[in-house]
């Protein structure tokens, strides 16, 4: 798989979102993880690279969803999943 | 390329119609529900006034609505642009931006479309500039709206955008719509005072505009403190507010609905989506559901997805119950969901019928494919994931669309095709490297390659779900032809890397490989295999007319109105080169007189073929009709922004005025290219050019010291190995070494010159070679070889009546003809075979302009007192004695000799009067 970001993914990544978003939305979200804290949503789990972390920002965007934060959290260890 | 039709009468290929061209340049109308935003049409009006206005925000905060008010109150007209993925090539946006122009002046962008027929090879720049200059015409201020620019990800587009915002006339305006800030300098016109912004927090509603809303557009009824339930929970959004609308519609409790409201703490969008959807009849939320996944709707395209026979009934009636669907034409025969509101029922549909999704798809396809409409049909297809008929359509498209200009799609569909599906094709193989080098991405373009010619060599071929040996005949048959089309891409990207002996080593195999009717590759192959042999490659000019010609001939064929110019262009500058002026003379002409006819006159390439004719006149002793012709060249290279085009013209203009004498002119022209090159850099053919015109000039005034500069910078010597690049230079290396005596070392560069020229057949240069080997020799006083070199140089210039160009040469250039003229007519004829009325000619010419004998561009004549010092000079007297002769003191006479040096451009005594009786100022 061609990887032009130089740091090897997949990566875990923490999205929190003000407002809470339904589970259903799990798909949405390449299969991210929905919890919630208080009245914030958090997407949680590995995304492949760089490309996908943007593409699901923009996903995020366009519902009107106020994006708090971005956060990498550590590697997955370089096993991939995701083909 | 979607423009609709070709009125090429060559086009050859079934271009499919676009009949959704239009609805992406339809102004919306604002709904019936309008709120007006008074506050926020002034911010418009008063932005307007500058050059862009950016409307930045979030999903349903009403920007495109705001625009549809605006554009129905305002008197500037307003051409209407709707972005789309597909948009993100540089040449489909050019397009369509064309388009949107041409909504409010018919006439515009005429050329501009025609060079969009070019699938590649334009700059990108010169379209643009094409279609500036015709929105110039536009009298009075107006719009240009680009709606849903965050969809746009290509840098090569947002370049564009910026490119248009610094060049735009005064008139033009922008205004882009977009959730998310666009990559534009838009700090630099926020400082300049040229961007207006309107934001998210201009755009929510206020509490007037909810309960303008609620209570008087759609006669609610609600209590103030409803509204300011709603405004909080959903904090100004337009979209929620509308939502909240809608599922309130026809309820008893309203009160009691806003309440429940407070207490959801779900994504507010999801929330209402449920409300406003459980409150539709069953048919309509299937409707709503099953048409979510079409980008646009019309009736019948929504009769085949939703196997239904009402469709276009339930589009008026959704439309007019206000549920998030837009006409995107007058007729209502298009529609569009609100972009949040399909992404909403899409993620319904999807958890609640995730089966049908692929029918659904599959069902949309097939419409799209009866209709004639291939490229929505290709989309469906990958998300039905119907991947094999995917891929065989993209194959068909791939292959007609380079003909007719590049289709943005194709990196697209490309990378949501499995790999699998493109490894196993050469064919597919080979567009995706076209396509990724195009795009930059050389390294992935060369792995497809490689795949490519991987499977063409081996015998058999895979393919998912099919027979390989059916697909190996399918290719066996094509294979060599193939191969010359990845040639061609090898050709492309050695070009790039300016490797020369890799652009012919592979445009020939391409050449060789390729069919005759690959017209447009082929003519790829052809143009880059010329270059690597013209001006700017080896030199060897009959290879590079033999490539060019054939490259004409494609262009015409197949009707490509760019390349043929391109073509044509660079044929008679290399039939110029062969010394055949006259030919090449009325070819210019007429080639100018076609461009001027196809409004192709004003893109910068073309300024080339003004300046050629001028110079070719000039050479021919007709300054005066050829210096307009150079100047008319190099303004509109100017006004193209071309700058390698306009420098070439400025050498043209610098030779002209070399030739009419004007060496002050020159020089200043000199200095306007120098001062170029400090912002920008010139490819290496044409720096060398520039120092050898330097060299020309600085001879022709006598300046020695600077062309030994600048022959040292250079690092010319008369060992270098010979190229076509340094010919020029070397040529003044020559001219240099003669000045000085060193007729030797002269002698030993120039008969290495002159066998390379003629083994390349540059007789433009040949001729000056031999007039110099002839000044050599005469210099030596050795008569008879100076005859005989001049006789040769005559010969090879008399078919194409160069006259010039042995005026240059002085005076011992005019002696020598003289000898000529008074020899036997026999050895006229037989050892040089050239006319006396030929030599006649040129002596008539010396005559008539008494070349450096009069206007030696001198940058101030001299005065009296000045003329009279350099007599003294001249006749051997120190300062002192000169001093005392003219009865002033040792300090004025200093005065005076420097004066006089920096008049004449010297640096000694000695020097100044040499110069002086060169210039014939002193007998």
């Amino acid at each position: 798989m061609k990887k032009p970001d130089s740091s090897p993914g997949p990566w875990h990544y923490w999205i929190k979102l003000k407002g809470r978003l339904d589970k259903q939305w799990t798909d949405w979200f390449d299969g991210l993880t929905i919890t919630y804290e208080n009245d914030t949503t958090i997407l949680k789990g590995p995304i492949a690279d760089q490309a996908a972390l943007y593409g699901l920002l923009i996903r995020v965007r366009d519902l009107n969803l106020p994006l708090l934060l971005v956060e990498r959290i550590e590697s997955s260890g370089g096993k991939n999943d995701y083909e | 390329m979607a423009i609709r039709s070709s009125k090429n009468k060559y086009s050859r290929s079934k271009i499919p119609q676009f009949p959704l061209l239009e609805t992406k340049l339809y102004v919306p109308t604002p709904p019936n529900t309008l709120v007006p935003r008074p506050r926020l049409i002034e911010q418009l009006n008063k932005g307007i006034k500058r050059k862009l206005v950016l409307i930045s925000a979030p999903a349903g905060f009403g920007k495109t609505i705001l625009l549809s008010e605006w554009i129905q109150k305002n008197e500037i007209p307003v051409a209407w642009f709707s972005v789309d993925k597909s948009d993100n090539d540089p040449l489909h946006f050019v397009n369509y931006i064309t388009a949107a122009l041409r909504t409010i002046k018919a006439d515009i962008g005429k050329s501009a479309q025609d060079l969009l027929k070019s699938p590649q090879l334009i700059p990108i720049q010169s379209i643009l500039i094409n279609l500036i200059n015709d929105a110039m015409s536009i009298p009075k201020d107006f719009a240009v709206v680009i709606d849903d620019y965050h969809l746009i990800e290509s840098k090569q587009v947002h370049d564009i955008i910026s490119f248009l915002l610094d060049h735009m006339p005064q008139q033009m305006h922008l205004i882009i719509t977009t959730r998310s800030d666009p990559p534009l300098p838009i700090p630099r016109f926020r400082s300049q005072n040229q961007l207006t912004e309107i934001r998210a927090s201009d755009l929510i509603f206020t509490t007037d505009e909810t309960t303008l809303f609620f209570n008087e557009k759609l006669n609610l009824g609600l209590s103030l403190e409803d509204i300011s339930l709603l405004e909080s929970r959903t904090e100004g959004w337009i979209a929620g507010l509308q939502l909240a609308a809608l599922s309130m519609q026809g309820l008893k409790d309203k009160s009691g609905f806003i309440k429940t409201f407070k207490g959801i703490d779900r994504y507010i969008g999801d929330y209402l989506l449920e409300e406003v959807l459980s409150r539709q009849p069953e048919r309509v939320q299937y409707f709503l559901l099953q048409t979510s996944i079409l980008d646009r709707l019309s009736g019948t395209l929504c009769d085949a997805v939703t196997q239904k026979k009402d469709s276009l009934q339930m589009l008026i009636t959704l439309e007019k119950a206000n549920l998030f669907i837009f006409p995107l034409d007058n007729e209502r025969s298009w529609f569009r969901y609100h972009h949040l509101f399909s992404g909403l029922l899409r993620q319904r549909l999807h958890q609640a019928q995730p089966d049908l999704v692929p029918e659904l798809h599959h069902r949309a396809h097939e419409w799209y494919l009866n209709n004639g409409l291939k490229y929505e049909a290709i989309d469906h297809l990958l998300a039905e994931r119907h991947f094999e008929k995917a891929a065989d359509l993209i194959e068909e498209i791939a292959g007609i669309d380079w003909d007719r200009g590049r289709e943005s799609k194709l990196l697209q569909w490309f990378s949501a095709l499995p790999d699998e599906y493109i490894s196993s094709s050469p064919l597919l193989c080979i567009y995706h490297a076209r396509e990724l080098f195009e795009d930059g991405d050389w390294g992935a373009a060369e792995m497809r390659m490689q795949e490519a010619e991987r499977m063409l060599e081996s015998t058999r071929t895979r393919r998912k779900g099919a027979s390989s040996d059916v697909l190996t005949q399918k290719y066996e048959k094509s294979k060599v032809e193939l191969q010359g089309r990845i040639s061609v891409i090898r050709t492309m990207m050695a070009s790039y890397k300016g490797d020369i002996p890799k652009i012919i080593k592979y445009s020939r195999q391409a050449l060789k490989a390729l069919r005759e009717e690959d017209l447009m590759w082929r003519s790829v192959a052809a143009t880059m295999l010329g270059f690597a042999h013209g001006w700017s490659g080896d030199g060897n000019l009959p290879k590079a007319e033999h490539a060019f010609s054939e490259a004409k001939t494609i262009s015409e064929a197949g009707g490509n109105i760019f390349t043929n110019l391109l073509a044509s262009h660079s044929l008679y500058v290399i039939e110029t080169y062969q010394g055949r002026l006259k030919q090449s003379k009325e070819k210019f002409q007429e080639l100018i007189h076609l461009t001027e006819e196809s409004g192709l006159s004003r893109i910068g390439v073309a300024g080339s073929n003004y300046a050629m004719l001028g110079y070719i006149l000039c050479e021919m002793n007709n300054i005066e009709e050829g210096l307009p012709y150079i100047k008319r060249g190099i303004q509109i290279a100017e006004l193209g922004r071309d700058t390698i085009t306009a420098v070439g013209c400025y050498f043209n203009l610098i030779k002209a005025l070399y030739y009419k004498g004007d060496l002050t002119g020159a020089e200043s022209i000199l200095q306007k290219v120098e001062k170029i090159t400090r912002e920008f850099t010139l490819p290496p053919w044409m720096s060398h050019a520039l120092a050898a015109t330097k060299g020309i000039i600085w001879l022709a005034k006598g300046n020695q010291d600077d062309t030994a500069r600048m022959i040292r910078e250079q690092g010319l010597s008369i060992d270098d190995e010979l190229s076509q690049r340094r010919e020029a230079e070397h040529t003044v290396l020559v001219h240099f070494l003669i000045e000085q005596k060193r007729i030797d070392e002269a002698d030993q560069l120039l008969k290495r010159l002159i066998k390379e020229a003629e083994n390349n057949n540059r007789i433009i240069i040949l001729i000056q070679l031999k007039i110099l080997r002839a000044l050599a020799f005469y210099k030596k006083d050795d008569l008879e070889h100076a005859l005989d070199e001049l006789g040769q140089a005559l010969s090879l210039a008399e078919p194409g009546g160069f006259i010039l160009t042995f005026v240059m040469g002085g005076a011992p250039v005019a002696e020598l003809l003289e000898k000529i003229l008074g020899m036997k007519k026999y050895w006229i004829d037989k050892k040089y075979s050239i006319s006396r009325a030929y030599v006649k000619r040129i002596l008539s010419a010396f005559k008539t302009r008494a070349p450096l004998k009069t206007d030696f561009g001198l940058v101030e004549p001299l005065s009296e007192r000045e003329v009279e010092v350099l007599q003294l000079i001249a006749a051997g007297f120190t300062n002192q004695e000169i001093a005392q002769r003219l009865y002033i003191s040792l300090n004025t006479v200093r005065t005076h000799t420097k004066n006089i040096n920096t008049k004449l451009n010297v640096h000694s005594r000695t020097q100044a009067a040499a110069r002086a009786k060169e210039l014939g100022i002193l007998e």
